[in-house]
């Protein structure tokens, strides 16, 4: 927070500030008169100048009240530095008023000064509640700013954590499928160069749309299908046979969003811990469908029950799954299961229509 | 190369392209005879057993056995070259007393330094195929 009060560090807040002075000065010109001491004309000559100076008086109780929190600091502290400025404060005020009393001698007589300072208790006794007035207003402005202090930290660490979450996956999925790429274009280069070529293309397509993809904040699943057929036709030159796809898109499925890459790393896992560690490969099962209001889409491969655990198994499940919780909370459903040696992954979500 | 020493090689990869830059570099160089291609793990550990290859050329992830278990299985004497696009099985690949490891994609000079190592390793370990000629250490 700033040094300056927050009322004053902002523009168009000080004609209402000064217009606080009014009720402040009916009340001081009320009580005067009420004490039949003062004539009505003498009490709101007295209580105009003490409402002005007390609307600025009282502001800096906002610096007291951020030196010496209510909540968190120790009581005996907060006390005593809150009647130590009270007292200095409402001093401060009386004697203003005494200043104000002995200008106004010319109007009222030379007794105004004396029958002003019969009145001090009673001011005094304003004052202090006029402090704990204003200390119960800044409170609940001190509140309120740190609130929005927090929300913005809130949405700042939101921000944050989406671009940390974006770069994980971005460097999860590329590198060995990369190099294994490499790899294959390497030989295929000597081999069976139009082979190299495609490969090369599709690659680069692939790369291009995850690379797209990545800065977008929903897209409709035919988009994210895509990227995902790109990254099958580089893995199908790597694998040959032993990858094929089958897919069963409803359209109604594909017009939905989704966060981008969010089946890139099922796809993946379908690939790496499925058809690879099978020597007869097999077939990928991509299905998303639309029923109702919800999205349902499945992800399904055969795997190899007896072949060892690769590296990185479970990095890309718990990825999905806390992208999913994270952008629709407990209305999505991850479910990842083995049954015998076919690996299936449905997710279900609120359908969300593409513009 | 001068380095003529004849050597057997086996050469282990689940994908065919990866198989075939093997092949492709490997039989450029003196003295290499392939003496097979498996396509997965309980192949290599069949074909090791039956060809008795020098040199095995081996991928990491595979079906049925990965590289590290055919590693356990074959011929302790059997030099091994893991060849993998992953650089995190490196350690657990010296563990295992592998001659060499190298990363897909790589050069021919590359895999022609490893040919060497696995060469240089088996004058070490066993004589009968490189008579005369003493052994570089790896």
């Amino acid at each position: 927070m700033s040094a300056l009060h927050p009322i004053l560090a902002r523009k168009g807040r000080f004609l209402p500030l000064l217009s606080t002075a009014i009720p402040i000065a009916a009340l001081l010109t009320g009580l005067l008169a009420r004490q039949g001491a003062f004539r009505f004309g003498e009490a709101a000559t007295l209580a105009w100048p003490l409402a002005f100076v007390a609307v600025f008086l009282f502001l800096s109780v906002w610096y007291v009240a951020m030196a010496a929190p209510l909540r968190g600091g120790r009581i005996l502290r907060t006390v005593v530095t809150h009647a130590v400025a009270a007292a200095l404060i409402c001093s401060v005020w009386v004697l203003s008023g005494a200043g104000a009393a002995r200008l106004l001698v010319p109007l009222w007589g030379a007794t105004f000064p004396q029958r002003y300072a019969a009145q001090v208790p009673v001011l005094f006794t304003t004052g202090i509640l006029l402090y704990l007035l204003s200390l119960a207003l800044h409170a609940v402005l001190l509140a309120v700013e740190a609130t929005r202090e927090a929300e913005r930290h809130a949405l700042q660490l939101q921000v944050l954590a989406r671009e940390a979450e974006l770069k994980a996956l971005r460097a999860q999925i590329h590198p060995h499928f990369l190099f294994n790429s490499l790899n294959s274009i390497s030989a295929l280069v000597g081999t069976d160069p139009p082979r190299a070529r495609e490969m090369c293309l599709y690659l680069s397509e692939f790369l291009r749309k995850s690379l797209a993809l990545g800065e977008r904040k929903s897209i409709p699943v035919r988009e994210e299908v895509a990227l995902a057929k790109a990254y099958l036709e580089v893995e199908g030159l790597r694998f040959g046979s032993r990858l094929t796809v089958e897919e069963a898109l409803e359209t109604g499925g594909q017009d939905c969003l989704v966060p981008p890459l969010l089946l890139q790393p099922l796809v993946e896992n379908a690939v790496r811990h499925g058809i690879a560690t099978r020597v007869e490969g097999g077939v990928i099962r991509l299905e998303a469908r639309r029923s109702g209001n919800r999205l349902r889409i499945l992800i399904e491969n055969p795997f190899d029950p007896d072949a060892p655990a690769r590296r990185g198994a479970g990095v890309g499940l718990s990825n999905v799954r806390s992208r999913l919780a994270a952008r629709y909370g407990s209305d999505a459903l991850f479910a990842a299961r083995k049954l015998a040696d076919r690996y299936l992954v449905v997710l279900s979500m609120p359908a969300q229509a593409a513009d | 190369m001068t380095d003529a020493v004849p050597v057997r090689v086996l050469i282990v990869d689940d994908e065919a392209p990866a198989r075939s830059i093997l092949r492709e570099m490997l039989s450029d160089r003196d003295g290499v005879s392939i003496v097979g291609e498996c396509a997965n793990g309980f192949e290599a550990v069949k074909a090791a057993a039956e060809l008795a290859p020098d040199v095995v050329f081996l991928d990491v992830e595979m079906p049925k056995l990965d590289g590290f278990e055919v590693r356990e299985l074959i011929d302790p004497s059997i030099a091994v070259v893991f060849v993998t696009a992953y650089d995190s099985y490196a350690l657990r690949a010296f563990e295992v007393h592998a001659v060499d490891y190298v990363l897909k994609p790589f050069r021919a000079e590359r895999l022609g330094d490893a040919l060497d190592r696995a060469r240089a390793r088996r004058g070490g370990c066993r004589g009968r195929w490189r008579p005369g000629r003493p052994g570089r250490g790896p």
